[in-house]
């Protein structure tokens, strides 16, 4: 469960934590720690969402090398 | 029939022996030619008459190819089509079944089009089984076109109003003229090599054939084919089918659709989100209910008052003890009293001055012995005599053994 992992990942584990928290015969235990991992994802998955950046770059290939230019740059 | 030797056929059996002969030796034909007329039928056939200086030659689209033909025929046009020969039974007339037509010019693109896309078909460049799915939620979309024009503007658009936290990696090509498609290919290898993207959107506006033609190059559609980010195209028209886009994870219509397709919205992630989360806490929720009716029930448990109950138990055993104690020690205390009284009273029966009060004496000598008989005394002796209030002083007159 890192930050850097993808949102698709990270929303298909949170998948997993509710259809476990929805089985039958579960834990007390493990749903707690059930509920906090899901609570933990959940606030991944929205940090990523809020982080309205909409970052615009363009690549940019000097001396076989790759750079990221901010805006859109003319080939 | 055979009539001297000579076998003799029917109308239909001389029809039917060119007919395969036709079919067998004129199949997958590229021919060209005018249009000299052209009749659309109700039907959706289309029969025309090609012709050049010389000859004329009789044709027919049938209705399925009709329909996906990519230019109208008119008369007067000259065409390049690819077909087969057949012949018209009811007509003994040879026609050309036309599969597809091609302003002449074109058809030679379109003839190595076909091989191509035969050949890479073969490969399994268009296979559905090589198919990369397009994440729903990507951080990073790569995006080739050109810097200018409306296709980048598009997308960008979209994607700033669906996916605000998606961020674009732009590389601009040229999607037009000679280079292109090595800038196009080229530029699919680097994103690939530059890593760090989800998709990767190859784009370009509506354009005449020959403009949308470097994404029939075969190097573009290897590209395409052998990227490991998943490849959205989106060229031209919703009408022209290139290469790439067979070869593409997924062929969008428009650069809008692509970008649409390429993230989902903020928005109804974030709905999703809290739908999970309204799951999450409502099963933990159940979960705590469940588990707090299990601790009620428990607690409603006669196991649970057992402690309780055998207490009580015990407490009736002891007080039960207690009073049989009680009664046990009293009622030998009474029995007790009762013998000690008994006794008493023989006692006292004994004592020697009840005896007195009832009328005997205690004689004793002079050296208080008890006498039991005369014989203990002579005449003259001092005898005491004790009754019950006091003593008396004699002396023995006479003494007279008497067997009692």
């Amino acid at each position: 469960m890192s930050e850097k992992q993808p949102f698709e990942k990270t929303l298909s584990d949170l998948q997993a934590i509710i259809e476990e928290l929805e089985s039958e015969n579960l834990s007390l235990d493990k749903m707690v720690h059930l509920f906090e991992d899901g609570m933990k994802l959940m606030k991944i998955c929205r940090t990523q969402l809020d982080e309205v950046e909409n970052r615009i770059t363009t690549l940019v290939k000097e001396n076989d090398e790759f750079s990221e230019k901010p805006g859109i740059k003319q080939s | 029939m055979n009539i001297a030797g000579h076998s003799i056929l029917t109308i239909t059996q001389v029809a039917n022996q060119v007919k395969y002969t036709l079919e067998k030796n004129y199949a997958n034909l590229w021919i060209q030619g005018e249009i000299a007329s052209c009749k659309p039928y109700p039907s959706g056939h289309i029969y025309l008459t090609l012709k050049d200086g010389q000859s004329e030659l009789s044709a027919v689209i049938f209705s399925p190819y009709a329909k996906q033909l990519k230019h109208k025929p008119v008369s007067g046009l000259k065409v390049t089509v690819n077909g087969d020969l057949s012949l018209y039974s009811p007509r003994g007339q040879f026609q050309l079944q036309i599969r597809n037509l091609y302003p002449t010019g074109q058809g030679e693109l379109w003839l190595a089009y076909e091989a191509l896309k035969e050949k890479l078909e073969l490969e399994g460049l268009f296979s559905q089984e090589s198919k990369k799915q397009i994440p729903r939620f990507p951080r990073r979309i790569g995006i080739i076109t050109s810097s200018e024009g409306a296709v980048l503007r598009d997308i960008i658009q979209v994607l700033n109003r669906r996916a605000p936290h998606v961020s674009c990696l732009i590389y601009p090509v040229s999607v037009q003229g000679q280079y292109a498609a090595g800038e196009i290919s080229k530029a699919i290898e680097s994103m690939n090599q530059y890593g760090e993207m989800d998709t990767l959107i190859v784009g370009r506006g509506g354009g005449s054939l020959e403009d949308l033609w470097c994404f029939n190059d075969e190097q573009v559609v290897r590209a395409i084919f052998a990227s490991h980010i998943p490849v959205i195209t989106a060229i031209g028209h919703e009408t022209d089918t290139t290469l790439s886009d067979y070869a593409a994870d997924y062929r969008a219509p428009t650069p809008s659709a692509a970008a649409e397709i390429a993230a989902e919205d903020r928005q109804e992630t974030i709905q999703f989100l809290d739908n999970i989360s309204e799951r999450i806490y409502s099963a933990s929720k159940q979960m705590i209910v469940v588990h707090n009716e299990k601790i009620d029930s428990f607690h409603k448990r006669h196991g649970f008052f057992k402690p309780h109950l055998v207490l009580e138990q015990w407490d009736e055993k002891l007080n039960d003890f207690n009073r049989r104690l009680k009664q046990s020690t009293q009622s030998t205390f009474i029995s007790q009293k009762r013998k000690v009284d008994s006794l008493q009273d023989k006692i006292l029966l004994l004592n020697p001055k009840t005896q007195l009060k009832r009328g005997f004496a205690i004689a004793t000598d002079s050296k208080n012995n008890i006498i039991f008989s005369p014989n203990q005394v002579k005449v003259n002796d001092d005898v005491t005599v004790q009754v019950a209030r006091g003593i008396l002083k004699t002396k023995v007159k006479e003494g007279k053994i008497q067997n009692v």
